[in-house]
């Protein structure tokens, strides 16, 4: 670890597979480049991410994604389906010893409250709701997930900036159709947004902004803005291309 | 003969599991374990259904839990018991020709 200088990157929408692609490059390369990194990003095309141990076809319409424009891919984290459209993701990239406990359960909960810190900022009273999400006035607002390889931590997680519900189980299967109507209700009572709890829009560049505050103050460091490098940036297209973009990722399981 | 189950862990995830059964031999083929719960390291997924090749259904929990204890592998939100009792639902799915 170099003291107290971290780097945040603050991205803008980039699609699903060089999303995923740039988090697994920063993770992969960060113990030669030794620069524990804040990426701040979105998705355009709006995108669905299944959990590594998901089955792509069992999860997802994928049919109604090409139909609707919508990007599919799988993370290499766990974790459930995310329909990616008005949100922040955050990815954090540490080593894996000596910033977070050893311990993944409280190294969640540390990450997250970097969130819960960010999101406090926007004036919303949010807490950390083990294993992996956030909530507010009980409702969920962000989910978080994390691996651990080579030595490295890597988290990513979304904050709801607003939700569309129906869209997102447009996209997704359930297991009886026949239930589809009560399982919206259930996620509209379960799961919230920053717009609906603020009850006005927030920009993604003010979220941007409150979550690098959040995550500067919860790991005391300073957040100095910056790029990806030479290697990252070859890396996150290589494996953009020959990994994410792929069939044999994408229909893994 | 294949099956398939879903099953909510209390507390936990959401597993649905695939299973290639032979009922007569009373023996696993292949099995997929997916669902929404976390493994660290995720690749040890890959193993257990590799280690479960030709094993009971009987001997599915143990043959997990070993798996867990051998390679270091920790669950969050699904543990061996819980895999182990969607294995069975499956091979139980499947002996109804479901």
């Amino acid at each position: 670890m170099s003291g107290k200088k971290w780097r945040v990157i603050l991205d803008n929408e980039n699609t699903a597979f060089h999303n995923m692609a740039t988090d697994e490059a920063i993770m992969r390369l960060l113990p030669e480049n030794k620069i524990p990194t804040v990426r701040l990003y979105a998705w355009k095309p709006a995108a669905v991410s299944i959990g590594y141990f998901q089955s792509l076809p069992e999860e997802v319409d994928v049919s109604q994604c090409e139909k609707q424009g919508v990007g599919v891919v799988r993370r290499v984290t766990g974790g459930g389906a995310v329909f990616h459209e008005h949100e922040l993701t955050y990815s954090i990239a540490l080593p894996e010893k000596g910033v977070v406990p050893q311990n993944i359960l409280e190294s969640y909960a540390k990450i997250c409250n970097a969130v819960v810190l960010g999101l406090a900022g926007l004036g919303l009273n949010c807490r950390f709701v083990p294993l992996n999400d956030i909530a507010v006035n009980g409702k969920k607002i962000s989910g978080n997930a994390q691996t651990r390889r080579n030595g490295v931590i890597l988290q990513h997680g979304t904050v709801l900036l607003k939700v569309d519900v129906e869209k997102m189980f447009s996209l997704l299967k359930v297991p009886n159709e026949k239930l589809k109507g009560k399982l919206i209700e259930d996620v509209k009572q379960r799961v919230t947004s920053v717009e609906k709890e603020l009850g006005k829009n927030v920009s993604f560049a003010e979220c941007q902004k409150a979550m690098q505050k959040g995550f500067a103050e919860n790991f005391g460091v300073e957040l100095e803005e910056g790029g990806l490098l030479e290697n990252e940036m070859a890396l996150a297209e290589k494996i953009a291309k020959e990994k994410f973009s792929g069939k044999d990722w994408n229909y893994k399981r | 003969m294949q099956g398939k189950s879903v099953f909510k862990v209390p507390q936990g995830k959401l597993l649905k599991v695939f299973l290639d059964f032979e009922p007569a031999a009373n023996r696993i083929i292949s099995v997929k374990i997916t669902g929404d719960f976390f493994l660290h390291p995720e690749n040890g997924i890959e193993l257990v259904e590799k280690n479960l090749k030709g094993k009971s259904i009987e001997e599915a929990e143990s043959v997990i839990a070993l798996a867990v204890k051998e390679n270091d592998l920790q669950f969050f939100g699904a543990d061996p018991a819980s895999i182990a009792l969607a294995i069975k639902m499956a091979s139980e799915n499947a002996k109804g020709g479901e």
